[in-house]
């Protein structure tokens, strides 16, 4: 294992950010099937320059995705996918927040439907979860 | 593998109503201030401004972006401090929330697409948190109530 030092400066958004764009998605999922890599080794996979693979590797480092470490001359790089699952619990909260809000709008209606029409509404069949 | 992580929210729900009853609910600024239980002022046009008064969480301004009507409305909505209104909007951290209709056997089905969270800023995210203390219990305990009401 390599030592990771927490980026205590990261949030789920940077994750948001790294996996916008197609390439980074690619990459790691390459890094998750491959394990450690070098650099070098990523260059091969992808058809883009060293330079751009390092920048898109910059931004999956930003966001806790990757760890590199320097050993010889080259840099090898490994997949942490802890800041997915942090990517994901805040979007569950989100999603969380918006089923309360769109719990209440099916009480506001429902409400609203008691008072204007008591008993003459047609019973509710054909409502599937 | 998560490769396809967006960064959008998407949530639906089948609310036993007309389709044009499920539209007022989302486009009349009155109906919509009730049930997302906080104040909103817009006239109902692409592009018109939108007051939300979030109470302790402050002013924030929006914009109508499409009506499409019976259809489809969405709506975008600053984060964060706006304060300064001599920023324009555009250059102020938003997302955007879609509302979107279709039938649904008696119902009708309301889809809520929440997007841009990539766009804002670290420290925003954290914020838009706060207000999430409440779980999934009580969510399921308000549906719950729901369909034995309805």
């Amino acid at each position: 294992m390599i030592a990771s030092v927490a980026a205590t400066s990261r949030d789920a958004g940077d994750v948001f950010v790294a996996l916008a764009d197609p390439t980074r998605r690619k990459m790691i999922e390459q890094l998750s099937v491959l394990g450690p890599v070098t650099i070098t080794q990523l260059t091969e996979v992808f058809p883009i320059s060293r330079q751009a693979v390092t920048k898109h590797l910059d931004t999956l480092s930003d966001a806790g995705l990757v760890d590199t470490e320097r050993r010889g001359r080259e840099r090898i790089v490994t997949f942490r996918p802890e800041p997915l699952h942090e990517a994901i619990d805040w979007v569950a909260a989100i999603e969380a927040r918006w089923d309360r809000r769109l719990a209440a709008l099916a009480q506001f209606l429902a409400a609203e439907a008691n008072d204007r029409q008591p008993s003459t509404e047609p019973t509710q069949e054909g409502i599937s979860s | 593998m998560t490769a396809t992580m967006q960064d959008t929210i998407e949530r639906t729900i089948v609310l036993p109503v007309s389709r044009d009853r499920a539209w007022a609910a989302v486009t009349t600024p009155q109906q919509i201030s009730q049930w997302f239980q906080h104040r909103w002022e817009f006239d109902l046009a692409p592009g018109a401004p939108i007051h939300f008064d979030f109470g302790e969480w402050g002013i924030h301004r929006g914009r109508v972006e499409t009506v499409e009507p019976m259809d489809r409305v969405v709506y975008r909505w600053t984060h964060g401090d706006d304060a300064d209104r001599s920023i324009p909007i555009d250059q102020v951290p938003s997302t955007l929330m879609e509302f979107r209709l279709e039938n649904e056997g008696d119902g009708t089905r309301l889809t809520v697409v929440e997007s841009g969270f990539a766009n804002l800023p670290a420290e925003l995210r954290d914020d838009s948190l706060r207000n999430n203390t409440q779980g999934w219990d009580e969510q399921m305990g308000n549906i719950q109530k729901f369909f034995e009401t309805a």
